[in-house]
């Protein structure tokens, strides 16, 4: 799909109660490898609340900034600490992608991602994608410092 | 040196044209056959090649149809020569196959008086390819192996085209010890399949993560440097390359690390901005292997490429071609 106008960017797995929030009518959904909560999950509650979602591979993120397609980022804190906030992997990404580009970043609460084994990364939907022989490292979190998040909830 | 079956993987033995299928790695070595224009430009368009493997396929067609042109006038073989240039131009937008072509009908003009043009063009086509070419990536291969630390951990994106290897093994013959980290590369994981695949088969230390991971791996540490390659250069230094080569670099100027591309020169365009964005089907995100992973009714927006402005590489490692 062609997209042309400015768009909110998703990249985690929210809270019920954020999509009741969104009113923008399609959004930027990035897919969350290696479990694809994006794809899955958080395209399907989207179509539910007749939102358009527009799936984006982890690595297109700054692309999309870059041609000004994105209007905001929203990424899922699982719990604070001091100045950071503990976030699903790729948010880092998504937040200093955000900063560059100088598009805003909103930081919600949201829900647990799904647990993904290091193994996982070997597959897509269940299908072998490359040798069981290669190494793979997963993490499931990371750091967010807060001074790159412009706002605390709210959609 | 023992080079990786992506280093070269495009051969032309008599009148057929062996083209590695690199969709079917890790789970085949697979050659096309090819032995007409269409099937090459097919194999191209379907990314059964890609990268550097484009690059010799439009060589060796041409070398292809001149096999099979014999008894035609040279007139006619240069008719011939122009219709492949058109076909191959109009394959795909982000790559320079206008560069390209533009440079084999070069070749074929400089031989075109000669009685044995035919011929001239093929035996002028085998010395570029071999000392014009290969010979250089060697060389390349080389220069970035020495910008490398002994005890490095370099992080790369999709798939050099066999090149990773020969840069590793140039610095195990420096007796320096290094580890790559290779991104997935989605939605085709050339990451995956191709270059964790070709470094570990070649015996060295690679470890597998998601594209989500870069900023990761960055800020806890784990990244030395950062070696990608490139599809089209301008003459300012941008360069393009497989989507997410862009994020890489952002990330690699946040966190002060070292980032190294592997490119063609080129002077055809002024800057990255005039490179042209492949923007391909949905599906090529939505699915895999023909089953549909997102839900009925989801979109997706797939650009092939992103550009990297010159001022975030640390230092191009180049090819002149000419």
């Amino acid at each position: 799909m062609l997209v042309k106008e400015q768009i909110p960017l998703i990249f985690g797995v929210p809270q019920e109660d954020f999509y009741a929030q969104l009113k923008a009518k399609k959004v930027f959904v990035a897919e969350l490898r290696p479990a694809l909560e994006g794809m899955k999950d958080v395209a399907k509650e989207l179509i539910g609340c007749g939102v358009q979602p527009v799936v984006i591979c982890d690595n297109m993120m700054a692309f999309c900034m870059e041609r000004k397609l994105v209007s905001a980022v929203h990424i899922f804190s699982q719990g604070r600490k001091n100045d950071v906030a503990l976030c699903r992997t790729g948010s880092l990404i998504a937040a200093l992608c955000a900063r560059a580009h100088r598009i805003p970043v909103v930081l919600h609460e949201g829900a647990m991602p799904r647990e993904a084994k290091n193994a996982d990364l070997l597959k897509i939907g269940g299908m072998k994608v490359t040798s069981s022989k290669i190494k793979t490292y997963v993490p499931l979190l990371e750091e967010v410092p807060m001074g790159l998040v412009g706002r605390k909830a709210g959609a | 040196m023992k080079e990786s079956v992506l280093f070269w993987p495009v051969h032309l033995r008599g009148r057929t044209l062996y083209i590695l299928d690199e969709t079917k790695i890790p789970q085949r070595i697979v050659y096309l056959k090819v032995r007409h224009y269409h099937q090459a430009i097919d194999a191209v368009v379907t990314m059964k090649t890609r990268a550097f493997g484009q690059f010799l396929t439009v060589c060796y067609t041409f070398m292809l149809e001149m096999q099979k042109a014999e008894g035609l006038s040279v007139a006619a073989q240069m008719c011939l020569l122009e219709r492949v240039a058109t076909a191959f131009n109009r394959s795909r937008p982000t790559f320079p196959f206008e560069e390209v072509t533009g440079m084999v009908l070069g070749v074929a003009r400089k031989v075109s008086g000669s009685p044995r043009f035919r011929q001239d063009f093929i035996s002028a086509m085998n010395g570029f390819l071999e000392q014009g070419i290969r010979q250089k990536r060697y060389q390349r291969a080389q220069e970035a192996a020495a910008l490398i630390k002994d005890g490095a951990t370099v992080l790369t994106h999709c798939n050099v085209s066999g090149e990773l290897p020969l840069v590793a093994e140039f610095c195990r013959k420096a007796k320096k010890k290094i580890r790559f980290l290779a991104t997935e590369t989605r939605p085709y994981f050339q990451g995956a399949r191709l270059t964790a695949w070709e470094l570990k088969r070649e015996g060295f230390d690679v470890t597998l993560i998601p594209d989500n991971a870069a900023a990761k791996v960055m800020s806890d540490g784990d990244v030395d440097c950062v070696l990608v390659g490139s599809d089209r250069s301008a003459a300012n230094g941008d360069f393009a390359n497989k989507i997410g080569t862009y994020q890489i670099a952002l990330l690699a100027r946040h966190f002060g690390i070292p980032f190294y591309v592997l490119v063609q020169s080129s002077d055809k365009l002024n800057s990255g901005r005039q490179i042209p964005i492949e923007v391909r089907r949905d599906e090529e995100i939505l699915c895999f292997a023909g089953r549909r992973l997102a839900p009925e009714g989801a979109a997706a927006f797939y650009p092939g490429f992103d550009v990297v402005p010159h001022r975030w590489v640390t230092k191009h490692i180049a090819i002149h071609a000419r």
